[in-house]
């Protein structure tokens, strides 16, 4: 794990790239790091840590700059005026996640219906990255 | 300004929170520093809505989950967080529920022998820098975090 390491030592000496989306060094397109394989890591991450999640849409970026995802549970608040509003995440280089990522939680109800950010495209362009196995 | 104990924790909180959002969008901050102002923002808005102006709120850390076992009686944060009836509000808090102990569980103990973002503790006889823990369970990422975020959020609009 030198990388990691060295990530980690980058970050406690406060070396790190510009805080600003989308600023920061643009991590490899394909491999580990590709933005796909990274969004399917966070994805995967995430729907491990909330079992009330029930799927994963990926949006695309067409810079590669940063992962969209929009989680899909029915405990989630209701969106506000029907806009899709996700929070933002600085890139966590320490756990393999070298990119921005926007992350929205919706209800089953609201998906394919809220009015997505500028430059998310629309929802057709969205693909399921995860999706969780119905109990039998 | 003046104020009585409700609208101070209410302002407090309100500074917290605004600074625990600047620090998620800050890259290489240690994930301590975000879990503290998280902590220190929910306990100040819990306080606040727990007390109803001139008495002021108990000393203690753990407030979380009471506020959230009161909140279901609160018309007006049911209405701010747009759930459709009132059963579905308290399902709503249910499923912050979980995710609120976690949040009190942060706060550093009198022995410091467990993992807390502010202070270091000792562990099996050896000694941890809060800046130097990863807190497994808590990913700046994962979808908790956007849950009470979003609530504290509701909260402090309605308030």
């Amino acid at each position: 794990m030198v990388a990691s390491e060295k990530a980690k030592a980058r970050i406690r000496s406060g070396r790190t790239s510009s805080s600003v989306p989308g600023k920061g060094p643009k991590p490899s397109s394909s491999g580990k790091n590709g933005p796909r394989e990274v969004a399917l890591r966070l994805a995967q991450w995430n729907a491990k840590a909330e079992p009330n999640i029930r799927e994963i849409l990926l949006f695309p970026d067409k810079r590669g700059e940063e992962i969209r995802l929009v989680e899909v549970d029915p405990t989630a608040l209701p969106s506000d005026e029907g806009r899709l509003v996700p929070f933002y995440f600085a890139p966590d280089p320490v756990n393999e996640i070298p990119l921005w990522s926007a992350i929205a939680v919706i209800l089953p109800r609201e998906k394919g219906k809220l009015r997505l950010p500028k430059g998310w495209g629309k929802w057709d362009q969205a693909e399921i990255i995860w999706q969780r196995k119905a109990r039998k | 300004m003046s104020h009585n104990w409700r609208s101070a924790f209410l302002a407090q909180a309100r500074s917290d929170f605004r600074i625990l959002e600047i620090l998620s969008l800050r890259q290489g901050v240690e994930r301590c520093h975000c879990l503290h102002y998280l902590q220190m923002a929910a306990e100040k808005l819990a306080k606040a809505f727990l007390t109803k102006g001139a008495a002021q709120p108990q000393t203690t850390h753990h407030v979380l989950v009471r506020f959230l076992r009161r909140a279901e009686t609160v018309r007006e944060l049911q209405r701010a967080c747009r759930t459709q009836s009132v059963a579905q509000f308290r399902q709503y808090l249910k499923g912050l529920m979980s995710v609120a102990q976690e949040v009190e569980a942060l706060v550093p103990q009198k022995n410091s022998v467990r993992p807390n973002p502010e202070y270091p503790w000792v562990e099996s006889g050896v000694i941890h820098a809060p800046c130097e823990y990863a807190f497994p369970g808590w990913p700046g990422d994962a979808p908790k975090l956007i849950k009470i975020k979003s609530f504290i959020r509701v909260c402090l609009q309605q308030a």
